[in-house]
């Protein structure tokens, strides 16, 4: 049988390459996605929303389709102290109407569901199945070899999606080795609420979801953040840790996780829940400097496997800029087989087709962010600040109410003086203002 | 010699070996908990008709699945695993059909393809099919003999088995074929090495399906009107209350029973324990002492 | 310290019978942080006295950290088997 022979082999069932393999099987390409779980999703994580827009260009009003959970109409960021929490609590109309801005989703059923429509149009979709490496022809890549007997498979073009820790990309010469600074470690917990209880509690109704970012020191002095988002009767939360701080403060990322639980601002919501789950996912976070070379001949890197995550402080996604790498991806691969030249040189229409959408924009726009996320006085000395500048000015003690400005003068003399404050206020304009 | 037909029975269970959380309201499992696998011992009934066929070199495989979706990639990894064919049963009447009426639809599968030798797995994992190979044989008139440790062997028309008795006794039981056979899992993670080729021939290929007017059935024989044991309502086990988690005892009485009645039990299970030599050999000790296994 | 295992108990997995992480400790010994004893999110790397830590593949959440955090190469890392290790079920 010889049926080893496809046109477009994607490796890995996520969003970036099941929209790939999607697009490719309804143009009538053969194409086969190779999934090394028992099914798509398994081994997916991520915290909690997908902002579909791209996701409706594909799969148009995919809402009434998709299995999610709930979407965002309310979204939060809050900067977290010891034991004191300040808040933005954003609420939106227009989030609350199709096309919505995000939703909150399950991997597990989302991907599952995802990739059934690309096995719906036409893909073949080979489950507990891994790509172990790349087969090339002098600099082009011909197909990958599957950690089955007789697994090779040939086809004219490879995309790999196949995660954060992107083993095929490295193989293909296409990235350096892995280092600390360009990953962040999340980890999530699913709990489960009591009936009614999560509407009650967070002031929801019907879908109404909420998403809450939390920005500060975790436990353990970890660097990074955390976050909450609403299932449908579950919260996920989870924390989010710079790799390098795991690595140089010896804390324990579950041990942030579990002081998160109890703080003051986040146990009441928890009151009487049952876990669930636990899970963990690298996130690159690295931004434009981490991406590696996206194409080579007869191969291109799509998602997280490209590093292809918008880590903006306030902004942290993935599966929409997955999903529009998977289009590009797509389109390119559907362009060369028109031409019929799948080299170096046809696959270098990827790159330009990324740069034209907002997935290297946006990326490149927020590169300027990733020293900021990089400066620990984020962690270390603002939330905690802004956080003891409330409490002091908010309490009635009987010593009287300061001005604002004395008040700020000497908490801020504790921690540092005036000129580091404006050279990090520079840096954060720089970051996201202008 | 002639050719050996084999049949094997494969039924989509749940797994039921994870924790299945239920729903909010108590009611149900969360349907996102409950996988879908083939059931174990089905699976390793395949892998011995595999064997078989490899001693006797004049023999091909079917795999026979009853249900929807779920059943028809459990039967396409059959088909990569190394069944020849492979036959799906299924009809939107058989949906709230009872065990009589699905093994009536079994046997109807059975009774036209006439194989010589039908295996299947002793038991079911989520227990809601376990009756099914046993109503099939006795609607098709065939032999059944359940409990099977293993095939010694298959000739002339016989089957040579083994079966387990209670307090480990053994018999040896010669079946006159056709014959159906169940076999006991003999535990051990179930393989699924197959190789690419096969995996892609499986996963491409069409796959049959017959409803019940194609097997001369009809709704109110075999299908839920016919159906003699209906399923009024499916509520998830209560947690085995074995090691419950003692809430803080500075909370409000109150807030402690919310805690105790919303997850401060953890349901008995198997454990996974890691560690040093030194540290396992201590886990295991303790755990004997605590466990009414052995006298220590 | 937060007991891991306790919770990964909720969390399906099919084990392989096979490592898919390979550890080589004579390079742990030379090792002056053993990072990897704190970093990893599952508790699967433990102290031990004469190598330094000591890997078992069991709880593994595939995330990919020691591999990332390791700087004297001593992990042979790789995915498990197909189908093999966590399998999620709630993310």
């Amino acid at each position: 049988m010889n049926s080893n022979n496809f046109d477009v082999i994607v490796v890995g069932a996520g969003p970036a390459g099941i929209t790939a393999a999607l697009l490719l099987a309804r143009k009538g390409l053969k194409v086969t996605l190779l999934e090394r779980g028992e099914f798509p999703g398994s081994k997916n994580m991520f915290g909690g929303a997908v902002f579909g827009r791209v996701l409706h260009d594909i799969i148009p009003e995919y809402w009434t389709k998709a299995p999610f959970e709930r979407f965002i109409s309310r979204k939060m960021i809050t900067m977290l102290a010891e034991d004191s929490a300040v808040s933005l609590d954003f609420h939106s109309a227009a989030f609350k109407k199709p096309p919505y801005n995000g939703f909150v989703v399950q991997r597990t059923s989302f991907d599952r569901w995802y990739a059934q429509e690309a096995v719906k149009a036409g893909a073949v979709l080979l489950t507990q199945t891994v790509a172990d490496d790349i087969i090339r022809e002098g600099s082009q890549v011909v197909g990958v070899m599957a950690r089955r007997p007789q697994g090779e498979l040939r086809a004219k073009v490879v995309i790999a999606a196949d995660g954060a820790v992107s083993l095929l990309a490295k193989k293909a010469g296409l990235r350096r080795e892995f280092t600390p600074n360009q990953f962040s470690l999340g980890v999530k917990e699913v709990v489960q609420l009591p009936a009614g209880a999560l509407e009650e509690r967070l002031g929801l109704t019907g879908d109404e979801g909420m998403s809450n970012e939390f920005l500060g020191r975790m436990g353990g002095g970890l660097h990074g953040g955390a976050f909450i988002y609403t299932n449908r009767d579950c919260l996920s939360l989870g924390v989010v840790a710079q790799a390098h701080s795991l690595k140089a403060r010896k804390a324990t990322i579950y041990d942030a996780l579990d002081q998160f639980k109890r703080h003051p601002a986040v146990a009441p919501l928890l009151e009487g829940g049952r876990f669930l789950e636990y899970s963990a996912h690298l996130i690159p976070e690295a931004g434009i400097n981490m991406v590696p070379q996206l194409f080579t001949g007869g191969m291109m890197v799509a998602g997280d496997a490209a590093g292809l995550v918008l880590a903006g402080g306030v902004f942290l996604e993935g599966v929409n800029f997955a999903i529009a790498a998977g289009k590009a991806a797509a389109e390119t691969a559907i362009q060369a087989f028109e031409k019929g030249s799948f080299d170096q040189a046809a696959m270098a229409e990827y790159e330009v087709r990324l740069k034209e959408s907002f997935v290297l924009q946006d990326i490149d726009r927020f590169k300027t962010a990733i020293p900021m996320l990089l400066n620990e006085r984020l962690y270390e000395v603002y939330p905690s600040f802004v956080c003891r500048t409330l409490e002091n000015w908010f309490m009635v003690d009987g010593t009287g109410h300061p001005k604002l400005a004395g008040m700020v003068k000497r908490l801020l003399g504790e921690d540092m003086g005036l000129w580091q404050m404006t050279k990090d206020g520079y840096q954060f304009g720089r970051a996201m203002l202008w | 010699m002639r050719k050996l037909n084999i049949a094997v029975l494969i039924r989509s269970v749940v797994d039921s070996r994870v924790p299945l959380p239920p729903d909010v309201y108590g009611e149900k499992p969360l349907p996102e908990g409950m996988i879908s696998i083939v059931n174990p011992a089905d699976w390793f009934a395949l892998e011995c008709a595999l064997n078989l066929r490899n001693q006797m070199n004049r023999s091909q495989i079917v795999a026979i699945a009853l249900g929807g979706e779920e059943a028809e990639e459990s039967l396409r990894w059959c088909l990569a695993a190394g069944a020849e064919r492979a036959l799906r049963i299924w009809d939107r009447s058989l949906v709230e059909a009872d065990q009589l009426g699905r093994g009536k639809a079994v046997a109807a599968v059975l009774t036209r393809s006439k194989p010589d030798l039908i295996l299947c797995g002793d038991g079911c994992l989520d227990q809601i099919n376990s009756l099914l190979p046993g109503v099939a044989a006795s609607a098709a008139g065939l032999s059944y003999v359940p409990g099977v440790a293993r095939i010694e062997k298959v000739e002339h028309g016989m089957a040579v088995v083994v079966r387990k008795l209670e307090k480990g006794k053994r018999e040896r039981v010669m079946v006159k074929l056709p014959a159906l056979i169940a076999i006991e899992e003999a535990g051990g993670v179930p393989s699924c090495d197959a190789d690419l080729p096969g995996l892609i021939a499986a996963f491409t290929q069409p796959m049959p399906c017959k409803g019940l007017s194609c097997l001369g059935l009809s709704p109110e024989r075999a299908g839920s009107r016919g159906a003699k044991v209906n399923n009024v309502m499916t509520r998830v086990s209560r947690p085995i209350t074995a090691r419950p988690v003692t809430p803080d005892h500075r909370l409000p009485a109150e807030q402690r029973l919310r805690k105790i009645l919303a997850g401060g039990v953890v349901r008995k299970q198997g454990e996974v324990i890691t560690g040093t030599p030194e540290q396992l050999a201590d886990r295991i000790i303790e755990f004997f002492r605590s466990e009414p296994v052995v006298m220590l | 310290m937060v007991d891991i295992s306790q919770r990964l108990k909720f969390s399906r997995y099919r084990l392989d019978r096979q490592a898919h992480i390979e550890v080589d400790y004579v390079k742990c010994r030379r090792c002056t942080h053993r990072a990897c004893l704190t970093a990893c999110p599952a508790q699967c790397y433990l102290a031990h006295a004469e190598n330094g830590v000591l890997f078992n593949y069991e709880g593994c959440l595939e995330c990919g950290t020691c591999y990332v955090i390791c700087d004297l190469g001593a992990l042979k890392w790789n995915y498990p088997k197909g189908g093999c290790g966590v399998n999620y079920r709630f993310a």
